[in-house]
């Protein structure tokens, strides 16, 4: 009976344990890098509205 | 003789009246240089040229029409002017950062950073997920000083709790920079695609009406995971409790030690009474 409770107890706590591991270990990151262009830290240019004006008119 | 003399006055009067006749072509001189306009109809925008003028600058922009010098057509000259539409003149790289595995009821950061590139103005380079990336530098006005420049960002995930919600706003100055914090909650297990966007929005220091311009729309992609079931805070409890359970099953010193703090606790109580 004895070594039952100790298997037992083992087990539970081995398991636990590895819930436990899975439930607090941190998450990983992913970072990504984009340049952004020179032409998109620029003032919209009328050209560039060109096509939905036309589309507009 | 008479008739010579007669004949002779003739010639000279015929002569006389050609030159007169001919004078306005044979006087005009070439123009040193010229500006042909067209003039625009009503619905049109005028198109400037110029002759024996120096070559104009390369336009990336329409450039507002002036008149030429002195009115319009002979001898008027008229400057083509830069027609660079003024820019931030920083290199600028975006640096997104989320978790791709999320526990279900468990919360995470996702960030957005707008930095300047330090590599910047020679030929900078990013990698972008295994693939090398070069720009290119270009001299062009400076949009700080006639604007103020605001970054805004947005976080679409379509089932997530997100933290803001809506767009968020942030001044976007020379050298400094900007970062977007988003937090993130998925109640339940699966894929979650959403796209985080980036606009900047020019407001005019002088007054006028604002200009907004996407910069980047990015697509990420969560998924939410569950053990045996639990998400996050289930497993959390479920491990610490039966840590406990099976360290006094499986060591039986370790329930004597509970019993022995046990009766040393209730003693004191029972002294102090």
């Amino acid at each position: 009976m004895k070594k039952v409770r100790l298997v037992l107890g083992i087990a539970i706590l081995l398991v636990s344990l590895g819930v436990l591991i899975w439930a607090l270990v941190p998450l990983e990151h992913v970072t990504r890098v984009v340049p952004v262009p020179p032409s998109d830290l620029q003032l919209p240019t009328p050209e560039a509205l060109s096509p939905f004006v036309e589309a507009f008119l | 003789m008479r008739g010579v003399r007669l004949l002779s006055l003739f010639v000279a009067l015929a002569v006389l009246g050609l030159t007169q006749a001919c004078a306005p072509k044979l006087l005009a001189t070439p123009r040193a240089v010229r500006v042909t306009q067209v003039l625009p109809r009503e619905e049109e925008e005028p198109l400037l040229t110029t002759e024996q003028a120096p070559a104009p600058e390369p336009t990336f922009a329409s450039t507002p029409w002036s008149p030429p010098i002195g009115g319009q057509g002979e001898g008027a000259v008229t400057k083509v002017a830069p027609t660079l539409s003024p820019a931030i003149p920083e290199r600028r790289r975006l640096t997104l950062e989320w978790p791709p595995t999320l526990r279900v009821g468990d919360a995470d950061v996702i960030r957005l950073t707008l930095e300047v590139d330090e590599m910047g103005g020679i030929t900078p380079t990013a990698e972008i997920e295994g693939h090398q990336v070069r720009g290119e530098t270009v001299s062009i006005p400076n949009l700080y000083e006639t604007h103020d420049v605001i970054a805004e960002a947005r976080l679409d995930m379509a089932g997530a709790q997100v933290r803001p919600q809506g767009p968020i706003s942030e001044a976007l100055l020379p050298g400094q920079p900007v970062t977007f914090y988003w937090s993130v909650r998925l109640m339940e297990a699966g894929r979650y695609r959403g796209t985080v966007w980036l606009h900047l929005r020019f407001r005019p220091k002088s007054g006028g009406e604002e200009v907004r311009r996407a910069v980047s729309a990015q697509f990420i992609e969560v998924e939410a995971v569950t053990l045996f079931g639990l998400g996050g805070g289930a497993a959390r409890a479920v491990g610490a409790l039966g840590s406990a359970l099976g360290t006094v099953l499986g060591f039986p010193f370790v329930g004597d030690a509970f019993r022995w703090l046990w009766r040393r606790v209730r003693r004191r109580g029972e002294g102090r009474l």
